[in-house]
């Protein structure tokens, strides 16, 4: 277990060179902590986020530091406390809500959909939902079929909501601090499997604006778009594709609402093909959605079908070895990828 | 229970506001001109009036689909709902919510609401923040039987009792949820003795003695305000209509038991108390009659002129910029 | 387990192939050392065999299409004992190490797809597949679809078709031998365009080499089996004179003159799919059997086919004999990397003047192509000069180590 942490005692005191590698949780710590300090009416709501730091430790050292007016362990009541969340938001408090594993969102999703999506544009702007609400998604460790969904197109589906699905470190700290700034209810959705993967972060003051893709590798023979833990096995195959005389670009759009459709838009016309690597199902998800919006607004660009490379249509199984058959690893992109090509 | 003369005044003027209202609304409604759909709060007038006279301007209710009774109680104006439940551009939402999704921030009003119990967490929520901010402002939530067999409801008293959250939860208790009798929903068909399980104060009060409503909702008002927690109320009260304007309510219930509680008009009951112990004259109440009819005149032609929304503002505020 | 099967690289410059013939279909047995498909280069067509024993389990890229180096073209299923250990019911802990991250490529195609990506359905009868890209483009450029011949995944035509269509580069064509014939006009352009050209000729009387091809037939032919040709006396003549003129024995390469270590000569041969001019190394090293030897082998190659990217690479220059048909003389085109082409004619009987009478003798017309950057006339003089007097007394040119003339 962690030794005890005195209040006061928080990550970027030591001594650091101005960019230093931190942990993609730590970086939302820090995001939050920083908020927390600048705006006082940030409440952090959670099951386990309290003195134990959360079951990711994605909120250490804030109940030191706060106390516990302003972080609170919840029961075990995803709905009531994401609605506790919205009836604090439209009563001038700017809430946290942490559901900690994605998958039991669902309990809460009709406060989400119903209520929190709708109430500034039914209320005709009368009233504001500065609502966050945060989650990890996808699988880890054979997380099995209640722990590892990434259904996070369902929010995407909904007018009303911000969804954001970072995969680094610096993502996280300047899209979270984003996301704390905004009046709008907002789904802030992290990945498990990406907790402890480190990656530089500047040590001063940031932010990342929502609706603006990263190009993280450059190439002109098909556009890759990717989110969250898809981005990395997406640059290994890049890797490898490389070798074989296939050069890719890869996209991260980091936020999928607003989704920086010109950037994937933009690098389609450069390269004439496009697959989307996503871990969550194909039919009508994220990948769906952008073959669509492509298909419809840059058809003219395609040299070949857009592909759609994700989990297959089954429910998460446990064993490592459909584990991993079922969701989309470095070689079956890499495959499906040079099957865009020939064949 | 001390009760100054002004007060039985303002409680009659409310409950007649209400009355006259939703007897309008049902009218305009048959008459064809009211888009969606429409569940009236004729007979539970009680409740409303004598709960939300004690709440401040900046206190916050969330409320139900059967909710114009609490918005006219907490203050907001009749022309605006009036003109809300027509999708006007001059009601309380522009026209974009209508009957059960009626908001106003100035009245500290959280929404009627389409979705049974959702109410509950948010009136909750609002009590958390007003807590942590410190601000002596309180919550009140109104909601029905159907709502207390829903895990939003246990979810949220749970939480609240547990945080010690200052929020009044009032359960308005007329025996039917759409057209199930409670005790067939429920074992326990009585609400105020499940507050019990979760620690907090329950009472049960006749729902159409407005005095009595004022008076309990006061008590659990004061113990929100001093910081003593949440009261579970239950308002045993009865609606004249059906469950929703187009239900007669009558294959569920029998016309004996109707015309039984339509005797126990809570309206009718106070005047007569009033007159009787002098608390008001006739004249008074002939006077508030008069001003309500007025108000809803004014109401109806307000929101007969008010035009509908220019759907070149469809897409407008979906979200906050 | 899966194993891929790539396009290999086959010679130093090779950046593509075409997979001209798949020898084995997905289902065959494949064993280590098999050959398995047929790559063709711009230089000939070659095998290449499997690497490993197995099952054919899935081609990629079919006949016809023209792929980089080092793509995937195919995957091979491996048997054997390895993949027995990783069926089910294998100890735990193998089962844990092995196939996790390896699925079987066959089986998984069909459910990943699960109908996403099926071939275009209901096709209008007559509408060329292709992409919106290659539509568009073609509409600007004004292409007509239906001539251009698709190089993407089911014959879909796509941008690249067109554009090769409408600047006049080559398309990707299917069939081998028209695309054998367009690589032997890029070449031969591209040498007539690089190459400054310079050709000098001299009539040869070819007595004593009909009378030493004469003598040494029935030698050769018990040593070898083969029948001793001229063609072999004139490469060897090439060959002894190209060691003797070693400023000859250079080619033009990146702005510079190359020399070359080693005399080794290229022969032009017909086949049926067109001319192709394997090497023989160190010409001036080997006896009119060796060199008859070494003739015959990528004669025979040349016309099954199967000579490979190293028989073609490299070589100075280049014999040509049209002899065996009525051509007096000509001259030929020298092969690009290469500084000369030695092009000769049919032996005959000829006027030839001794002293001052004239007679009649077989006489050869040599015709000399040289690459002027690499050498000037005299030098080019000289190298003829030296082959001539070598073809006009061959015995002695034999009997001497290391060939007639200086070094």
């Amino acid at each position: 277990m962690a030794k005890p942490r005195t209040s006061g005692e928080v990550l970027s005191t030591r001594e650091e060179a101005p960019e230093r590698v931190i942990s993609y949780a730590q970086a939302g710590v820090e995001a939050v902590r920083e908020e927390m300090m600048r705006d006082t009416t940030i409440v952090y709501m959670g099951q386990g986020i309290g003195p134990r730091g959360g079951n990711f430790q994605q909120a250490r050292g804030l109940w030191e530091e706060f106390g516990e007016e302003r972080v609170r362990d919840t029961p075990i009541a995803e709905m009531a406390q994401t609605g506790l969340g919205i009836g604090a938001a439209m009563a001038g408090s700017r809430p946290i809500v942490d559901i900690v594993f994605f998958d039991f969102i669902l309990e809460a999703s009709a406060q989400i959909i119903q209520q929190a999506s709708t109430i500034h544009y039914i209320s005709n702007g009368k009233f504001k939902v500065p609502l966050l609400i945060r989650a990890a998604m996808g699988g880890v460790r054979s997380s099995g079929p209640h722990h590892s969904h990434t259904f996070y197109s369902f929010f995407m589906h909904i007018p009303g909501l911000k969804v954001a699905v970072p995969s680094t470190p610096y993502d996280v700290k300047g899209l979270l601090k984003t996301a704390l700034r905004d009046d709008n209810p907002v789904l802030f959705i992290e990945h498990k499997a990406l907790y402890n993967a480190k990656g530089p972060v500047p040590m001063g003051e940031y932010t990342i604006p929502f609706g603006e893709a990263k190009v993280c590798r450059s190439g002109k023979d098909v556009t890759v778009v990717a989110v969250s833990l898809m981005v990395s096995r997406v640059l290994e195959a890049a890797e490898i594709l490389e070798q074989q005389g296939i050069s890719v670009e890869v996209i991260d759009p980091r936020t999928v609402a607003p989704l920086d459709k010109d950037a994937i838009i933009r690098s389609v016309a450069k390269t004439g093909r496009l697959a989307v690597v996503d871990e969550a199902y194909a039919t009508c998800g994220f990948a769906a959605e952008v073959a669509a919006l492509v298909a419809e607004e840059a058809l003219e660009e395609l040299d070949a079908p857009v592909r759609r490379i994700c989990a297959l249509p089954a429910p998460h199984a446990f064993s490592p070895s459909l584990d991993t058959f079922l969701l989309p690893s470095v070689e079956r992109i890499v495959r499906e990828v040079t099957a865009m090509f020939r064949g | 229970m001390k009760i100054a003369q002004e007060q039985v005044l303002s409680l009659y003027r409310t409950m007649t506001l209400i009355r006259e209202f939703e007897v309008k609304v049902r009218e305009v409604f048959r008459s064809g001109a009211m888009p969606g759909f429409t569940h009236l709060y004729v007979g539970e007038e009680a409740v409303a009036a004598g709960v939300c006279a004690h709440l401040r301007r900046e206190d916050y209710v969330t409320s139900t689909h059967r909710g114009h009774g609490h918005a006219l109680a907490k203050g907001l104006a009749p022309r605006e709902v009036m003109a809300e439940l027509l999708g006007k551009v001059g009601g309380s939402c522009g026209g974009r919510g209508g009957s059960m999704h009626l908001y106003d921030p100035a009245a500290g009003f959280l929404g009627t609401n389409g979705v049974v119990a959702a109410n509950i967490p948010i009136a909750a929520g609002a009590a958390l923040s007003a807590k942590v901010r410190k601000s002596g402002q309180i919550a009140v939530c109104f909601f029905g039987d159907g709502a207390v067999n829903n895990g939003a409801f246990h979810e949220s008293l749970n939480v609240a009792a547990t945080w010690n959250l200052p929020v009044v939860f009032v359960c308005e208790n007329n025996l039917y949820a759409t057209e199930m009798p409670f005790h067939l929903a429920a074992k326990n068909a009585t609400v105020a003795s499940r507050a019990a399980a979760y620690r907090m104060p329950g009472v049960e009060v006749g729902g159409n003695d407005v005095l009595a409503v004022y008076e309990k909702a006061g008590e659990a008002v004061e113990r929100a305000r001093c910081g003593e927690g949440p009261t579970l109320i239950e308002m045993l009260t009865y609606r004249w209509f059906g469950h929703h304007e187009g239900d007669p309510g009558t294959a569920y219930r029998s016309k004996e038991e109707i015309e039984k509680w339509k005797k126990r008009d809570p309206i009718k009951a106070l005047r007569e108390r009033a007159i009787d112990f002098q608390w008001a004259t006739v004249g008074e109440f002939e006077k508030t009659d008069k001003e309500v009819q007025e108000l809803i005149k004014d109401a109806v032609e307000f929101a007969g002129n008010s035009p509908l929304p220019d759907p070149g503002t469809a897409l407008h505020a979906v979200l906050s910029s | 387990m899966n194993i891929s099967v790539v396009m290999p690289q086959l010679g130093l410059t090779m950046t593509e192939g075409t997979v001209s013939e798949w020898l084995k279909k997905p289902g065959d047995q494949v064993q280590k050392g098999e050959p398995l498909f047929v790559v063709s280069t711009d230089k000939a067509d070659m095998e290449v065999e499997s690497l490993t024993d197995g099952t054919l389990a899935r081609i990629l890229v079919e006949a016809g299409k023209t792929v980089p180096v080092k793509t995937v073209v195919a995957y091979i299923e491996k048997t054997g004992d390895e993949a027995a250990a990783e069926a089910p019911g294998a100890t735990a802990a193998t089962s844990l190490k092995s196939g996790s991250t390896q699925p079987p490529a066959a089986e998984v195609s069909a459910p990943e797809r699960f109908g996403l990506a099926q071939p275009a359905r209901g096709r209008q009868a007559g509408r060329p597949a292709a992409s919106p890209r290659a539509r568009r483009l073609a509409r600007e450029l004004g292409a007509d679809l239906s001539t251009i011949q698709g190089s993407g995944p089911g014959g879909r035509i796509v941008e690249e078709d067109v554009r090769k269509i409408t600047t006049g580069a080559p398309s990707r064509v299917a069939t081998p031998d028209i695309r054998h014939r367009q690589l032997i006009a890029e070449r031969m352009t591209r040498s007539i365009q690089t190459i400054p050209h310079f050709s000098l000729a001299v009539e040869v009387n070819a007595e004593q080499l009909l009378a030493a091809q004469e003598t040494l037939k029935e030698f050769v032919e018990k040593a070898t089996g083969l029948k001793l040709t001229l063609t072999d006396l004139f490469v060897n003549a090439v060959g002894l004179a190209l060691a003797g003129t070693p400023l000859m024995n250079a080619v033009w390469e990146d702005g510079v003159i190359r020399r070359q270590s080693a005399a080794d000569v290229g022969l032009a041969i017909a086949t049926e799919r067109g001319v192709v001019a394997p090497v023989i190394r160190n010409t001036d090293t080997l006896d009119p059997a060796g060199i008859a030897v070494r003739r015959n082998e990528l004669a025979e190659r040349a016309r099954q086919g199967r000579l490979s990217l190293l028989d073609l690479e490299g070589g100075t220059g280049t014999l040509s004999n049209l002899g065996m048909y009525r051509v007096d003389h000509f001259q030929a085109i020298i092969s690009p990397g290469q500084s000369f082409v030695l092009a000769v004619g049919m032996v005959r009987i000829r006027p030839w003047a001794e002293g001052a009478t004239v007679t009649v003798k077989p006489t050869v017309v040599l015709n000399l192509s040289v690459d002027h950057r690499v050498a000037d006339g005299a030098t080019a003089a000289r190298f003829l000069g030296r082959i001539a007097e070598i073809i006009e007394n061959p015995m002695k040119a034999l009997q001497q180590p290391g060939g007639g003339g200086s070094k």
